[in-house]
């Protein structure tokens, strides 16, 4: 396998690399639940600027 | 703070640091899809794009004899390794750590050009990258010593009886390791570019005064020059830091003293 036809040693990247990518998916969710925290808070919900704002106020009415 | 999109004068120092959507995609699909590309996105691609192709274009194809850009990325190359050979030991997470220095130093450097966006002020990105390595660090020593991996925060020596305050003391100092990596990043970056925000607003001004005035200004002029020369150095500095306390945690799990 070569990358932009470049020769690739066999160096171990995956597997050295395993807990981080775990880590990254923690991160990932904690920063996607904050956000959702953060869109659907009191101060945004409304805002006109607010791409979510239509489906927020669907979801109030249901 | 509102949006200064069709606005060319700026209003605050604290304005380059916003995050603006460049290009939007909503639709009402799949209950609801909002795609958008800020000029955060557009940074990362370009320094993405930036470190592919430096490294693309630096190599020599195993010549003897180096190019000019081969003899750069092979010193930084034998610079890294030593770092890393040094704090760990083995060269296994160099693949790592050689590719976190280079997102660092370039998003900082990329940050540099006046008119671009810095990613490295963006909390999200610092502090998440912190946060991300310190729980990849302890997963890592648990994985490799399992419940022994808690022995790390018993520093040897201790009286028993001051076990239970210190390992207390040392298990929030490992928790504030998470924010104080992404921290100094993160203010080191955000002062500097505040500073020459600031400074270069009122040498504008100074320099639109008239003929006198304008030859007056050159000497604080000479000053930013030199404070954007620091600025440059802190890039590279920043960056060097970052990456030899994440080998200092890595040691850290890996030998657990």
């Amino acid at each position: 396998m070569a990358f932009l036809g470049l020769r690739k040693w066999p160096t171990p990247v995956l597997r050295p690399m395993a807990p981080f990518i775990a880590a990254s998916g923690i991160t990932f969710y904690l920063v996607k639940t904050m956000q959702d925290f953060g869109v659907r808070s009191e101060t945004y919900a409304k805002d006109p600027k607010n791409p979510y704002a239509a489906q927020i106020a669907r979801e109030a009415h249901h | 703070m509102l949006l200064n999109n069709t606005n060319l004068f700026i209003n605050s120092p604290l304005e380059q640091f916003e995050v603006t959507n460049l290009l939007s995609f909503n639709a009402p699909l799949f209950g609801y899809i909002s795609f958008t590309i800020t000029n955060l996105a557009l940074y990362t691609a370009i320094i993405f794009s930036v470190i592919v192709g430096l490294h693309f274009l630096g190599n020599n194809d195993t010549k003897l004899l180096p190019s000019k850009w081969s003899i750069l990325f092979e010193s930084f190359f034998a610079s890294i390794n030593s770092m890393v050979r040094e704090q760990i030991g083995r060269e296994i997470y160099l693949p790592f750590i050689y590719s976190l220095f280079f997102f660092i130093l370039v998003s900082n450097l990329v940050g540099n050009i006046p008119y671009s966006f810095t990613i490295t002020t963006s909390v999200i990105v610092s502090i998440g990258l912190s946060f991300t390595i310190l729980i990849g660090v302890t997963i890592l020593g648990l994985y490799i010593h399992k419940i022994h991996f808690f022995s790390f925060f018993i520093p040897a020596g201790t009286p028993l009886a001051l076990v239970p305050l210190l390992v207390l003391i040392e298990l929030i100092s490992y928790l504030a390791r998470a924010f104080s990596l992404g921290i100094r990043l993160f203010a080191n970056v955000v002062a500097g570019h505040t500073l020459l925000k600031i400074l270069s607003t009122f040498l504008f001004k100074m320099f639109s005064g008239g003929l006198i005035i304008f030859i007056l200004t050159l000497l604080p002029f000479a000053l930013f020059l030199a404070i954007t020369g620091l600025e440059l150095a802190v890039s590279f500095i920043q960056a060097y830091v970052f990456v030899l306390l994440v080998c200092s945690y890595i040691k850290d799990a890996i030998e657990l003293h």
